[in-house]
């Protein structure tokens, strides 16, 4: 143990040559061990020794016993020891627990380091050997992981956001007193202002209070509008077209100062620095004059706009689409173009035949699946005087009654179709015994007073006993508003040979253009629109009695253009001109009648009047291009009013089963509608349109003169003035 | 890849490269399977490597030159009316089909549409295409022809076919046609049924009941717009003769469609009215009346002497077995496809099929439109029957039904747009699974392969609109609203169902 005077870094190398470094780290006990742990045995804590030097103790163990001291060792004995003890000179004495403790090798070196100024463990490397990193030199495969990441190349995110911070907190009180609710900084509490002055008025309202400081501060503040700015023209050059021509400049001179669109005549020159030339504007002086005027003489307001988008004005529609199925595609033609204008139509109720009405009075009936004409019937002879043009053509709505009614000329014809047969064409013949021979079937006057009274009990009954109500009118009233006469048969007729036949014609007061059937097929209703043909006007004929009542007043105003019955209650609608007046059948009210509403339609010439199946609603076409609308419960005046024909409407109606609504017009046109009615009263109904189908000619400003929809399928006929009818189908 | 393989991959590239290949850079190539039904024309089954540009005409000049035919491809494209058997080494031109249908892009296009791999073997069945029919005779009749039944005709008792194969023409006049065999359209008798138009008819071969006679009949069944129906029958070898065996009356509503049940036996018969009814009939009383005169009917049964003159002659007055009502609006087709199971088709958007028996509505199929035109797949022959149901509507389309199918699986197995308007007549192809024939509103009878989405071929037959159509001995026929009856030569290679 004689290293003394050696650098650490050569003592290490030496201990290492040597394995006693590796022995010391080996003998690291030392780092276990502490003078805590050390058993102590005396007791007397950290007192000065010389305290004991009187005693022969030295303190106290722990069981409370004194330690004794020891003899002392004096200089005989330390000789004897440094001769026999071979440890002597490593040996120290322990005074304060007075023992001998012998010195590890260790130990010793700790003891020789700490007097060194070494680190005291001789394991401790305080100079490492150093293995060079990162040299200069350039490596085939990189040491570490890759790249520097990106984010060493960034301002700092997290840098950033103590940044806002601190600069949020420095900001002045608004956003202080923010971050202060926040808790991100805290505030001296300020004493908060108070809004309202200390002293008011108590008992003043509020609102005056503040209608008051209005009038304090005077009405609000009206910006001045904006002058135009300068265009082309008021530049010092303007371009060529901009100049007036001398005509323009003379016409400019003398028109009007108010009504000269410039106030100034534009002038080029060729620089600004012509500055002589150019000069200042000689009108500013007055131009600012006046509209300090303007603006002090001219009340200004401000014009509330209303920031509406139009797209949300547009009711929310349905797509067409989604409204399937309706008539949207041409399919099949019935006839060929160039015959005579085709006025009306009707279809069987089984959609087997349709028949048309032609101006020429013919009255034609077709296959509707192989557009076969089955069967013609002239009706020019029946139709008397007043020309045979066939205006209106109605089928009986009874499947079992094969019966087509015709309004020709002056007269209602019964028709039987041919089309039935069997059990069905003995009802139809049963239904034509009186009509077929009138005279015998007009019983007298007595018998006729005898059936109305007894009708009369079954009044109540509704809708049967409704039509049969107003006999009693005929009677009393004594109103010719129907003849019956008898027709000749063609050779050979029979009610299921498949031809058409002439079996009845009514007589009526004057040219008919309008027949429709009751639901229950018995009974049909006539109107004359000629002006004042009186009470036979509209004319109810019922056919299995061959009776005809007129059921309104002598003199009812307007004239009547169309007349429908209600399909399930004893009403009848008959449209004027311009109102709808609808009857009821059973209440009568001086023995006609009674009038129960009045449809006001603002329509100039109503052309067409349909009934909804539902019977509460009802369709009008007019003739100044309207299609009106009225929902019956909810007001007399229309639910809609739709314009959308360039021509007058000649034609509107609903579809038995489907919600469909057609109209047809002069222009060509016929409009398919999705008009569904729901039986919530609270929901209106909801009418979407289609498609236009296009196809009639226009022949003579005459378009599309009649519609009939199909009754089982939502196919649509229409007939044109070009003398063709048109299946539109679904396609 | 044996020898014999090798070398047709290599002549068939040759003959590519040779004949119909672009002079552009070799395409992609995929690799093929040839197949077909048809024995005599068959190639070999080893997969070849064939552009994928190639489309039907294409691949039609590979099988025919894999067949050794003769590949001049002027030849191929003029498609010879004449058929051409393969021993004949004129080419023959064929139709592709790929998964089930008709191939009518190239094969690439085909693959790019259905996402098929390049490295996969298409299977490509072939077979001879469709050849444009021939017109091979026409007749005029005074009213419009609205409506064609043809017959195969009766196996007599030695074998020979006594009375057919023959078709008749139902009339607006009222009268019924009936025209000889040979391919000429000459009427052999005619009879006047009603003074108003006639609509439905149908014919079935045999149905006698005690043999003998009977057995080499054939019968028409008539209904027209008087309500009426009547049963004829078709006797006579050379002399064809039409008479009246019964008078049928049940219907309260023109009669849209009847129908025989399948052969065998004697008949029951079904037909449908413009009310929606059905009306079910047991022919076995008029179709034994003219033998067993003496015999009483079954119950609704009655006898009436025909006029002076025929004094041997009985008719016998039907009345139906059962009547219901089978749709809310005209029943327009009908399909009796055993005793006991019956197809509607009715204007009420639905097909129905009934258990005949009970009256009882078994299933109803819901369709789009409403429904035109009905016929079954196989017709009397209840053993090709397939139950497959081809209808034509007023929207110019036709559909294909496929009836067993179970409740909730798709039922149309197809739908074929004419584009000709309103289709007034379909029938299958005899002892076909796949043609069909069609008769429009623009006057045209087009045939069809339900496998293939467009026409095969389009006919011009009438200048008005086709009213009716019926596949009758080697051809299709029509007739329209000019009053002509028409027939075209037709060559259908008959497939295996």
């Amino acid at each position: 143990m004689n290293a003394t005077s050696v650098t650490p870094h050569t003592y290490r190398r030496h201990h290492r040559r040597d394995g006693t470094l590796a022995a010391a780290q080996y003998l690291h006990v030392d780092d276990l061990s502490s003078d805590d742990d050390e058993e102590s045995r005396n007791t007397i804590g950290r007192v000065p020794l010389h305290w004991y030097d009187e005693y022969d103790h030295i303190g106290y163990d722990r069981s409370g016993k004194q330690i004794l001291k020891g003899p002392a060792m004096d200089g005989v004995d330390a000789a004897l020891a440094a001769s026999d003890d071979p440890n002597f000179s490593r040996t120290v004495y322990d005074a304060y627990n007075d023992r001998r403790v012998v010195l590890s090798d260790r130990e010793l070196e700790l003891v020789r380091r700490v007097q060194a100024g070494a680190f005291p463990h001789p394991e401790f490397a305080a100079e490492e050997d150093y293995s060079d990193y990162y040299t200069s030199q350039i490596m085939q495969t990189s040491l570490d992981a890759g790249d520097e990441p990106k984010r060493r190349f960034l301002p700092s995110k997290w840098e950033a956001m103590r940044i806002f911070q601190l600069v949020k907190a420095n900001r002045p009180l608004q956003s202080s007193l923010q971050a202060a609710k926040e808790g991100r900084i805290s505030l001296d509490p300020k004493p908060k202002k108070s809004e309202k002055p200390e002293v008011f008025e108590i008992w003043t309202p509020e609102r005056e209070a503040e209608v008051a400081e209005q009038r304090v501060r005077g009405p609000m503040h009206l910006p001045a509008p904006k002058m135009p700015l300068p265009g082309h023209a008021e530049s010092y050059r303007p371009p060529e077209e901009y100049l007036m021509t001398p005509e323009e400049e003379e016409q400019w001179r003398e028109m009007d100062p108010e009504e000269r669109p410039t106030n100034f005549i534009p002038k080029r020159f060729d620089s600004l620095r012509q500055a002589s030339r150019v000069g200042a504007y000689a009108g500013l002086c007055k131009e600012r004059f006046e509209r300090c005027l303007d603006l002090y003489l001219c009340p200004r307001a401000f014009k509330r706009r209303l920031n509406i988008d139009p797209e949300s004005l547009v009711p929310k529609l349905p797509h067409p689409r989604d409204l399937r199925p309706f008539p949207n595609e041409l399919c099949l033609t019935y006839g060929v173009s160039g015959g005579a204008r085709v006025l009306c139509l009707a279809v069987s109720d089984d959609g087997q035949y349709m028949a048309s009405g032609d101006e020429a009075g013919v009255v034609s009936l077709w296959e509707v699946a192989t557009t076969r004409r089955l069967s013609t019937l002239n009706l020019t002879k029946l139709a008397g005087k007043r020309g045979g043009a066939v205006a209106h053509l109605a089928w009986n709505p009874n499947a079992q009654h094969h019966l087509l009614a015709a309004a020709a000329g002056d007269a209602v014809i019964l028709i039987s179709t041919g089309t039935g047969g069997g059990d069905a064409g003995n009802i139809t013949e049963a239904l034509l015994a009186a009509a077929a021979d009138p005279a015998a079937a007009q019983p007298q006057d007595g018998d006729d007073d005898n059936e109305g009274e007894e009708e009369e009990g079954e009044e109540g009954e509704g809708e049967q006993g409704g039509a049969e109500g107003e006999q009693k009118k005929v009677n009393r009233g004594k109103v010719v508003a129907g003849r019956w006469e008898k027709v000749a048969l063609r050779k050979g007729a029979g009610v299921g040979n498949g031809h058409l036949q002439a079996r009845s014609v009514i007589r009526c007061v004057g040219a008919v253009g309008w027949v429709a059937w009751h639901r229950k097929g018995d009974y049909l209703v006539s109107v004359v629109p000629a002006p004042n043909s009186g009470a036979g006007a509209v004319a109810v004929h019922q056919v299995s009695k061959a009776r005809t009542q007129a059921p309104l007043k002598r003199r009812s105003k307007g004239e009547p253009q169309c007349a429908c019955f209600h399909p399930s209650k004893p009403f009848l609608f008959v449209a004027t001109k311009q109102h709808v007046r609808v009857y009821h059948l059973v209440k009568q009210a001086s023995g006609t009648a009674a009038l129960v509403k009045r449809l006001l339609s603002g329509c100039k010439w109503i052309s067409y009047m349909d009934i909804h199946p539902s019977g509460d609603h009802v369709l009008l076409g007019s003739l100044d291009r309207r299609v009106t609308w009225f929902d019956m419960d909810l007001a007399s005046t229309p639910y809609r009013a739709l314009k959308y024909h360039s021509k007058a409407v000649r034609c509107a109606m609903f579809h038995k089963q489907f919600p469909l609504m057609a109209s047809a017009s002069d222009d060509g046109a016929v409009h398919v509608f999705h008009a569904a009615v729901y039986s919530d009263l609270l929901r209106s109904p909801l009418i979407v349109p289609l498609k236009i189908l296009r196809g009639a000619a226009v022949t003579g400003g005459l378009g599309v003169l009649s519609l009939a929809f199909h009754p089982r399928q939502p196919w649509l006929f229409s007939a044109g003035a070009d003398g063709v009818v048109r299946l539109f189908q679904d396609i | 890849m044996n020898a014999s393989s090798c070398w047709q991959l290599h002549t068939a590239h040759a003959f590519l490269s040779r004949a119909s290949l672009p002079h552009c850079a070799t395409p992609p190539q995929v690799r093929v399977k040839f197949v077909t039904k048809l024995a005599s024309i068959r190639v070999t089954d080893l997969p070849i490597a064939v552009p994928e540009t190639l489309g039907r005409y294409g691949l039609s000049e590979v099988v025919n030159h894999l067949l050794g035919l003769n590949a001049d491809t002027s030849a191929a494209a003029a498609a010879p009316h004449d058929a051409a058997p393969p021993s004949s080494k004129a080419p023959i031109p064929f139709d592709i089909l790929i998964d089930g249908r008709f191939l009518r892009t190239s094969l690439a296009r085909y693959m790019r549409a259905h996402a098929v791999s390049g490295e996969t073997v298409l299977e490509l069945e072939y077979l001879p295409a469709l050849r444009q029919p021939t017109e091979e005779s026409a007749d005029t009749q005074p009213d419009w022809v609205s409506a064609l039944a043809a017959c195969a005709g009766a196996a007599g008792t030695g074998g020979e076919r006594v009375a057919g194969p023959f078709l008749a023409s139902a009339c607006y006049d009222g009268c019924l046609r009936l025209y000889g065999a040979s391919g000429g359209l000459d009427i052999a008798h005619s009879a006047r049924v009603s003074a108003q138009p006639l609509t439905a008819l149908a014919a079935a071969a045999g149905g006698g009941a005690g043999g003998g006679d009977d057995a080499e009949r054939c019968w028409l069944l008539a209904g027209g717009k008087d309500r009426g129906v009547s049963l004829w029958r078709v006797s006579g070898g050379e002399q064809r003769m039409l008479e009246q065996a019964a008078v049928l009356s049940g219907h309260q509503n023109s009669v849209a469609a009847v129908s025989f049940s399948p052969a065998g036996g004697t008949h029951t018969a079904a037909s449908g009215d413009w009310d929606g009814r059905m009306c079910l009939w047991d022919l076995a009383a008029a179709q034994g009346a003219a033998g067993a005169d003496a015999e009483a009917g079954g119950p609704g049964v009655k006898r009436r002497k025909r006029a002076a003159g025929e004094a041997d002659a009985v008719v016998v007055e039907l009345e139906p077995t059962a009547v219901f009502k089978a749709h809310s609006q005209a029943v327009t087709g009908v399909y009796l496809a055993g005793p006991d199971t019956l197809y509607t088709g009715s204007w009420d958007h639905s097909l129905k099929a009934w258990d005949a028996q009970r009256q009882d509505c078994v299933r109803t199929m819901a369709c789009a439109k409403a429904v035109a035109c009905m016929d079954a797949q196989g017709g009397d022959d209840a053993a090709a029957a397939s139950g497959l149901l081809a209808t034509g509507h007023p929207d110019g389309r036709i559909r294909v039904w496929d009836v067993r199918t179970k409740a909730g699986e798709t039922l149309t197995l197809a739908t074929l747009a004419a584009r000709g308007g309103w289709v007034y007549g379909v029938k299958w192809a005899h002892g076909s699974a796949y043609n069909l024939a069609s008769s429009s509103r623009d006057g045209s009878v087009r045939l069809w392969d339900i496998r293939s989405g467009a026409a095969l071929r389009t006919l011009p037959a009438h200048k008005g609109a086709a009213l009716c159509v019926a596949w009758h001995a080697g051809g299709v026929a029509s007739g329209g609203d000019d009053g002509v009856v028409r027939t075209f030569k037709v060559e259908v290679a008959a497939t295996v169902t």
